[in-house]
């Protein structure tokens, strides 16, 4: 075996470093899916009438849909029993807390242990986080500052009763309930998530961000996020994630609604980094998210991903380009090791005129895994003078695993302009040795020439976040070093 | 009904065929071609051949003066209005039945094609009943161009016609083979059901040219199966202008080492025309080299379609794949589906796709115009000049300017 060759193989039986279990009590609702376990999460969270028969019309339609969940996508799994999960578990109801030191100290030490302590992050970042531990929302900070803009930046639930009139309007208008299997589920079962509002003309001075963990063993956790920028205003939402090490499979499916009003920005950015199982598949993360944004005139939607962990990867985070001029664009990076199987992509629905999207997707597989792109490019009919530019690269370490590229491109209009491009590659041989010439070790090397290689996608992401991916990939990376 | 060559595989195809049944457009490979406006016609397998004769065919392919031409009717090999007399030494032109007994023609027959998983390959393999073989023997080096005319000649009477060619390129031989499908007159509907099965031999090196250009209320479905041995070069240019839907399909396995393969495809659709062109290369040995560049000019109401599938198999290491897809669109009721797809399993690869949609290059519209010529002969000269990146692939001189004038021509009509 070739000395690359068996550095690629060490990384890839990397074991999960985030994987701990924190035990503080959990208020469980019983294991299975009926319409009293919708009612009964409707009733804990003390939701307004009109909110539970939305959600009933969503269990109906999935009910309808008689458990057959998509099978198109090219990943492999267990036929999965809804009725064997757990659909709401909350941390016990606390009183509201004024300041940190009242957190569940438990809670705290999680937070300490993947370096994202709530003190540091409010004290120096600058960043306003609304934590999320098994779906229902912690603490939130900042939000008096933010409020001050008018910014409405709080937990799902909050929103419901605080702001019904913004929840009954936008939800469930970019991903109707009926979008798709996964979407029904969500709609009828979600826990909890967050909401965020951008008023007219305002730029959201912090980057928004939220850290999600699934914890309760067994706990499937369908969370829900929504924002909403108004005319003119910016905000930059960032999604990062790291999950306990589990033996059992754990179905996350959430659903993420970006509405972009005229002349308004939205930049969405994840890191996810949920357990991907260990080297022979076992357990980890089921990761089946509906993402998806639509813009009106002149406004931007972005989204920006890394995706490192989950065992399975269904995502397709998308945009609608419904306003002339409005712009979508997606950057991500999804790397794959051992077992792990990633399907993701995008979809830019191009409506309006002279919109324009950008897809960059970087895949990087090693182990046994397969990582897929799928994306969609459709150009209506009315949708003159679009343009788009797609680039799907793709990575392999290793000769266990798979690449796959799955474009479609739809075009109804003669003036747009589509154009798409993929290669699929190793790490040349020529380049680790220019490294090794110049004293970098072979290990260091493939690191640099993959970050290299993702950099496109990382010079996306807020700065912060930028260096947290770049830690992770050097993580998954690392291995046959000391 | 005539006696059926190979009873025993006909039975089976049709109860594959009852086992598939028509795909419909939730079947992947069917996604954006609706076959349904053939399923609600009745056709009729029942017209026997003599409706054509050699002089019109000379008149209308004035190339093929000095080949050899193999004329096959409604399905028919039509031997008088053929000219096959002439056939070089190492080349034999017959029907596989002749063969039944030589296993290394039968190993060939029915083996590539996907009769299992594809409806129309079932169907063919049911009624198809004048099968061709054309084998050129191990060393032989053929130099004279051979055609195949496929005329759809039925007057009136909507008829299905079920084509099925197999080609055996023997070890170390070389030829050059084309076929060409149309129809006699414009009026009658016809659906063409063809199959070729291709074997490359050990260090063969082999040109298929497809040509269809039937009327415009045409069916048209063909595939075209190839198995390539080590060290063979196998070039196929396909170029569809002709019909009302038209699927081509292309299926290439390379499965010896060194291989290496070249897939040039053009599709001018106006009208209401639809033309889907699917290719799958599979690599399956080490070291092998494929290329491929299809290219389509929309007009109209018509529709066209691609998806390229490049299959890396886990062994194939130091595998060469590229694929590229061009369209124009003409008009704005014109629509293009592009789906290139790489599945990949070997690291050692360098495999990579391309594709492109959109309209005429402004800037070389310009260009031309600034000097002087007009609108109409400057779309036009840059519309042939986008056609001759395939047409420039067919080796034969004659045959190409044929198909450029043909282009040209259906170019002219499409934009006035």
């Amino acid at each position: 075996m070739s000395e690359d060759l068996k550095i690629l193989n060490d990384l890839s039986q990397n074991e999960y470093k985030y994987g701990f279990v924190s035990d503080f009590e959990s208020d469980n609702a019983p294991k299975g899916l009926s319409e009293d376990i919708v009612r009964f999460i409707s009733l804990k969270k003390k939701e307004p009438e009109w909110l539970l028969e939305w959600r009933l019309k969503a269990y109906r339609h999935w009910l309808s849909l008689k458990q057959e969940e998509p099978t198109w996508a090219n990943i492999h799994h267990p036929k999965i029993d809804f009725q064997e999960i757990i659909y709401y578990s909350a941390p016990r109801p606390k009183p509201e807390l004024k300041s940190l030191d009242e957190l569940d100290p438990e809670i705290k030490a999680t937070f300490d242990k993947l370096g994202i302590s709530l003190e540091e992050q409010k004290r120096l970042s600058g960043v306003a986080v609304d934590a999320v531990i098994d779906s229902v929302s912690v603490k939130t900070t900042f939000r008096e500052e933010l409020s001050k803009l008018g910014i409405i930046f709080c937990s799902f639930s909050e929103a419901v009763h605080d702001y019904p009139d913004l929840i009954k309007k936008y939800i469930g208008s970019v991903v109707p309930m009926t979008d798709n299997f996964y979407a029904a589920l969500n709609s009828a079962v979600f826990s909890d998530g967050s909401f965020c509002y951008i008023p007219k003309g305002v730029r959201c001075p912090m980057e928004l961000s939220t850290y999600f963990r699934i914890n309760s063993a067994g706990t499937g956790q369908f969370e829900r996020t929504l924002i909403v920028a108004d005319e003119g205003s910016y905000v930059s939402y960032l999604e990062g994630c790291t999950a306990p090490m589990r033996d059992e499979n754990q179905l996350h499916a959430a659903v993420v609604e970006i509405y972009a009003h005229k002349n308004a920005q939205v930049k969405y950015s994840t890191v996810q980094n949920w357990y991907p199982g260990d080297k022979n598949g076992k357990g980890g993360i089921y990761n089946f998210v509906t993402k998806r944004g639509i813009a009106h005139e002149h406004s931007k939607i972005s989204w920006t991903q890394v995706e490192t962990g989950s065992s399975i990867t269904w995502k397709y985070p998308s945009v609608i380009l419904k306003g002339d001029y409005s712009i979508g664009e997606f950057y991500s990076v999804a790397v794959t090791n051992n077992m792990q199987q990633a399907d993701t992509g995008t979809k830019m629905i191009h409506l309006g005129k002279n919109t324009k999207s950008t897809i960059i997707s970087k895949g990087i597989s090693g182990g046994k895994s397969n990582n897929s792109y799928r994306g969609l490019v459709k150009i209506n009919k009315n949708a003159d003078h679009s343009r788009n530019f797609s680039q799907c690269d793709s990575l392999l370490l290793g000769d266990q695993c798979g690449a796959h590229t799955f474009p479609y491109l739809e075009v109804h209009n003669k003036s747009a302009k589509v154009e798409h491009e993929a290669t699929t590659s190793k790490v040349g041989e020529d380049q680790i040795f220019y490294c090794n010439q110049r004293g970098i070790s072979t290990e260091d090397a493939v690191g640099l020439i993959v970050n290299g290689y993702c950099k496109e996608v990382f010079n996306q992401l807020p700065m912060e976040f930028a260096v947290e991916a770049q830690k992770l990939l050097a993580v998954s990376l690392e291995g046959s070093v000391g | 009904m005539p006696v059926k060559e190979f009873p025993e595989l006909q039975e089976k195809a049709i109860s594959h065929f009852n086992h598939l049944g028509f795909p419909g457009q939730k079947n992947e490979e069917w996604k954006y071609t609706n076959i349904s406006p053939i399923l609600s016609k009745t056709f009729s397998d029942s017209i026997l051949p003599g409706g054509i004769t050699k002089n019109e065919i000379l008149k209308r392919f004035p190339f093929i003066r000095d080949a050899i031409f193999i004329v096959v009717e409604n399905g028919r090999w039509n031997r008088e209005e053929s000219e096959f007399k002439d056939i070089p030494q190492g080349m034999k032109i017959g029907y596989v039945r002749e063969e039944k007994n030589n296993p290394s023609i039968q190993k060939h027959f029915n083996s590539y094609a996907d009769v299992q998983d594809d409806s129309f390959a079932a169907l063919n393999t049911a009624f198809s009943n004048d099968s061709l073989l054309i084998q050129v023997l191990p060393g032989s080096v053929i130099e004279k161009p051979v055609f195949i005319i496929h005329v759809a000649s039925s007057d009136e009477q909507a008829i299905v016609i079920h084509n099925r060619l197999l080609l055996v390129a023997e070890k170390n031989s070389s030829a050059k083979i084309s076929t060409l499908f149309v129809s006699k007159t414009g009026s009658a509907e016809t659906f063409t059901n063809a199959i070729h099965e291709i074997f490359v031999g050990e260090n063969a090196k082999l040109e298929f040219d497809i040509l269809q250009n039937e009327n415009e209320k045409s069916f048209h479905i063909c595939g075209t199966h190839v198995l390539q041995s080590a060290n063979s070069v196998f070039s196929i240019n396909t170029v569809s202008a002709g019909g009302k839907i038209v699927k081509n399909k292309l299926h290439i396995k390379l499965n010896g080492q060194n291989g290496e393969n070249h897939m040039h495809g053009l599709y001018v659709a106006s009208d209401s025309q639809l033309i889907d062109n699917h290719t799958a290369v599979y690599h399956a040995v080490p070291h092998c080299n494929s290329n491929q560049l299809y290219k389509g000019i929309i007009g109209g109401k018509a529709h066209g379609v691609f998806n390229g599938k490049i299959f890396v198999e886990k062994d194939a290491q130091k595998t060469n794949a590229y694929q590229s897809n061009k369209n124009i669109l003409l008009s704005n009721d014109a629509v293009v589906n592009a789906k290139p797809q790489l599945e990949i399993f070997a690291d050692d690869v360098k495999c990579s796709h391309g594709a492109t949609t959109g309209q005429m290059d402004e800037e070389s519209l310009f260009y031309l115009r600034s000097r002087g010529i007009g609108e109409e002969n400057a779309k036009s000269l840059l519309n042939i000049a986008f056609a001759n990146d395939i047409l420039n692939a067919i080796s034969l001189e004659s045959f190409r300017e044929y198909l450029s004038s043909l282009v040209e021509t259906k170019l002219k009509d499409t934009l006035s």
